[in-house]
């Protein structure tokens, strides 16, 4: 409610002209996405982020990537990867799985201008990712606190299709969960993951994971993008 | 906006599958922004049969893909490409309607590729241009609907059946070991039936004894073997089906035509001709060459057994259109050349036979000397798909008694005469240059030979280097074939005391650079009878001939081969030059059929073609060839420290 809220708030913005135009664009673009439409007319951008830990409200983004998929492909060209550059980014709990170190963001961009670009990137596309509410969440932290606007795509978790795809109940055991962790759907699914633990290596390997979901879940009945959405 | 890392994943694929490994890494990254991976649901269609091809060709990154041809709205399975495999990829070369239909066989994912935007990255790569058009070439086959076509590349004329000799007439007869198996018996069954029964197919019946499909070796291998299916499985799982299926009283003729038009390499035989009778027999495109095969021999004997010289000129034309029939049917060039060697060695025999008879005749008895009649250059190779110049000689047992000796020379030198005289008679033009065993020259006894030899061998200049590419090439056809052998001995011992030889051979053969600018700018000839026509024979086929010759030298085959037959002695003797020769004999099947298709629809010896003649494909598969060429003559440079010699 307080989201819906929000994002009255800021399309009004955008009338009054209080807002930055390529902000309003990516709000635009985003609200003419008609998840009623057949599945595959929609743009979607399977996307994973390497963070400093899980928790989305206190930690930080240090790398964010993306790929285009559209009717049923992988098109690779349209792929977007990024380092951000944060202070003291090393931990314990994080450093060991990203094994991104403060010296490898030499390279990096500002966080707002990565977000901004990834704005741009993702107009009109519906967000796909694997346990894809802490992805989610945590740019949109940043781009609340950056831009005060929330994320406006609407987004689709391929966790939750493959424990529908199994019709697996949501509250069972956390041993249970794990089966439906990228690493084991993907050995499931027969996919290689070139680079695990890297954001782009982790949104190919959602991608290939998404092409399959998608197709089993087609074949019970589920032809429109509104049937995936989270 | 496009991810380094993204690309990145598909060149680590593309780079572990050829040909894409040979293209550098640069360029990888290029043609990676060209792919899209694409899921395919099981039995979801990729492209079908006889429609316009897409923009795209296709790599299998997982799971299998079915290349079907329909026919009476049903599909048979022509090949299953699985990861890495290549498919859909003729639209590069030829624009035309697809031969098969893509089906996914199971969930799939599958790289395509936008066939403009990786046009020029594959052509700018010449060894991944060779790797399809060898694949085309060689018999290898991702695809074989592909391969089919590439092959059909040189047919032009529809009606080459009708020129053949005898197909028409002659009647099928059911195999005698028509082996029949019901359909839910097990693999491992079928394989055991077959391994007892000695068959390379297996024809599966229902219960009526109705044949419902066919499992061939082929389909043990792929579907079985290859992809590690248990062969506890039903046999029906592997077949192809449904059969084709044709009654008695077809000609082989019709069996072909049938065979070619639904591309398959089987028809099963039943009572009624329907698939809804009884099996009765099985006949596969081999039986069918098997039973033309008998044509040529037929042709031969009759030849052996006449006497009478305008007919065996009539059978040799007979025998000159069953070649031409085949080389239109496209079989191995090595399976023709001996067929037709097979028949001009018979000539002459014959001619040789039939002169010392007229000889005998006029008073002149055969000398108590033995004598040995050798064919030279490519007759010698086995090579002569065309009727080309005579080259020839003969070689005598030497006497001591010089009044004998004299008396030989005159007798062998009025046979020589007679033979070669009949020969041309039977179509085999006199030599321009007077090799023949007509010249007194090239008449001579064994002592003479070695004389000969011996000097080509030690002052090697270039006319001697000229008339050794055409006498090294001797084969024995007639006569006394001990005295070729001892002759051949004689050689090898003489190019191991004369060390240098062989460079200086090798130093000769690189002379005729192959034309590498093919494309951009075919090598023709400047001025004369032939400008603008490039000369297949010296710039394609004598380089390689020039090579295997070396290698035949070297290694000193016993054989009396065909530069086919050396370059594989020599890839079994040589671990080092395996890859190179196999390749070098490929080229020149490619360049001997080019020349002899050539050659027929022109009537005359196809050593010059016109470049504007040729197909895109044609080219490509030219080029490559040319590639083998330029690849074997840095190995000789190298082999032969030919950059040593002044």
């Amino acid at each position: 409610m307080i989201k819906w809220l929000k994002k009255q708030q800021v399309r009004s913005k955008c009338k009054q002209n209080q807002l930055a135009k390529p902000l309003c664009t990516y709000i635009e673009s985003c609200d003419r996405i008609r998840t009623d439409l057949p599945f595959q007319e929609n743009k979607y951008i399977v996307f994973d982020t390497e963070t400093t830990g899980l928790d989305a409200h206190k930690d930080r983004i240090i790398s964010i990537a993306g790929v285009v998929v559209q009717r049923n492909a992988i098109i690779y060209r349209q792929s977007f990867e990024k380092l951000i550059k944060q202070e003291r980014i090393g931990n314990k709990e994080s450093s060991p799985i990203h094994q991104i170190l403060s010296q490898d963001l030499a390279e990096a961009q500002a966080e707002e201008e990565v977000l901004q670009d990834w704005l741009s990137f993702t107009r009109g596309a519906v967000l796909v990712a694997h346990q894809a509410s802490f992805d989610v969440n945590i740019v949109q932290h940043h781009v609340l606190k950056l831009f005060d606007i929330p994320l406006f795509n609407p987004y689709i978790d391929t966790f939750t299709l493959a424990r529908r795809l199994d019709k697996a109940s949501i509250d069972s055991s956390p041993t249970s969960n794990q089966a439906y962790d990228l690493d084991t759907l993907c050995e499931r699914f027969q996919i290689k993951i070139e680079q695990r633990h890297t954001a782009m290596g982790d949104a190919l390997a959602t991608a290939e994971l998404f092409l399959h979901l998608v197709q089993h879940l087609k074949e019970r009945g589920n032809q429109k993008t509104k049937h995936f959405i989270s | 906006m496009t991810s380094f890392s993204a690309l990145q994943s598909i060149v680590n694929f593309l780079k572990a599958h050829p040909p894409f490994s040979f293209i550098a890494i640069e360029d990888l990254y290029s043609l990676a922004e060209e792919v899209e991976l694409v899921f395919f649901a099981q039995n979801e269609s990729i492209f079908r049969m006889n429609q316009p091809p897409n923009a795209y060709f296709y790599i299998v990154k997982k799971g299998a893909i079915r290349l079907t041809q329909e026919q009476d709205n049903i599909a048979v399975l022509v090949d299953e490409c699985a990861t890495g495999d290549v498919f859909g990829v003729r639209a590069i070369f030829a624009e035309d309607t697809y031969l098969s239909s893509a089906t996914a066989a199971e969930d799939s994912l599958v790289y395509k590729v936008d066939v403009e935007k990786a046009k020029k990255i594959v052509q700018d790569n010449s060894r991944v241009a060779m790797y399809f058009a060898s694949i085309f070439a060689s018999g290898l086959s991702m695809h074989k609907d592909e391969e089919r076509k590439a092959r059909r590349f040189l047919v032009q004329k529809e009606d080459w059946f009708f020129n053949s000799a005898g197909i028409d007439t002659i009647q099928i007869q059911p195999q005698k070991a028509v082996i029949t198996c019901l359909l839910e018996k097990s693999i491992q069954y079928g394989a055991t039936l077959m391994t007892r029964h000695k068959v390379g197919s297996l024809v599966l019946v229902n219960e009526q004894g109705h044949p419902a499909g066919i499992v061939t070796d082929t389909d043990l291998r792929k579907k079985v073997i290859a992809k590690g299916q248990s062969s506890d499985l039903p046999l029906l799982t592997v077949m192809s089906s449904p059969v084709l299926t044709i009654g008695l009283g077809y000609s082989l003729l019709e069996v072909l035509l049938i065979m070619t038009a639904h591309k398959v390499s089987h028809l099963c035989i039943t009572e009624d001709g329907s698939t809804q009778s009884k099996v009765i027999g099985i006949i596969s495109q081999r039986d069918v060459l098997l039973l033309q095969g008998n044509n040529p021999a037929v042709i031969a004997k009759h030849i052996q057994q006449s006497e009478d010289i305008d007919l065996i000129r009539h059978l040799r034309d007979q025998a000159e259109k069953l070649v031409h029939s085949y080389l239109y049917q496209e079989l191995a060039i090595p399976l023709i050349s001996n067929i037709i060697t097979e028949i001009n060695d018979t000539l002459i025999e014959k001619a040789v036979h039939l002169a010392q008879a007229k000889l005998t005749d006029k008073g002149l008895p055969p000398p108590d000397v033995k004598f040995c009649w050798l064919s030279l250059g490519s007759e010698g190779r086995k090579e002569q798909l065309l009727r080309t110049d005579q080259d020839n000689a003969l070689v005598y047992e030497d006497t001591h008694d010089e009044e004998k000796a004299v008396a030989h020379r005159d007798y062998f030198l009025q046979m020589t005469k007679e033979v070669t005289r009949l020969l041309v008679h039977w179509g085999f033009v006199e030599c321009a240059a007077d090799i023949m065993a007509s010249n007194p020259t090239w008449c001579q006894p064994l002592s003479q030979w070695e004389n000969y030899f011996e000097e080509w061998i030690s002052f090697p200049d270039e006319k001697a280097v000229m008339n050794m590419t055409i006498f090294f090439d001797f084969r024995p056809i007639a006569g006394e074939f001990a005295l070729a052998d001892r002759l051949k001995q004689y050689i090898f011992d003489s190019i191991q005391r004369n060390s240098a030889f062989l460079s200086y051979l090798a130093k000769n053969a690189l002379q005729n650079l192959p034309p590498l600018s093919f494309f951009s700018n075919f090598i023709v000839e400047k001025n004369g009878e032939h400008k603008d026509l490039f000369d297949i024979k010296a710039r394609a086929m004598m380089p390689l001939a020039d090579a295997a010759r070396i290698f035949m030298l070297e290694f000193n085959l016993p054989i009396y081969g065909s530069t086919f037959e050396r370059f594989e002695a020599v890839s079994k003797l040589e671990e080092n030059l395996k890859d190179i020769c196999t390749s070098a004999a490929l080229a020149y099947e490619i360049f001997i059929k080019h020349r002899a298709l050539t050659g027929f629809n022109e009537d005359n010896d196809g050593r010059y073609i016109n470049p504007k003649d040729l197909n895109k494909l044609e080219k490509q598969i030219l080029k490559n060839a040319f590639e083998t060429i330029t690849k074997l003559q840095k190995i000789l440079e190298v082999r032969y420290q030919v950059n040593y010699l002044q």
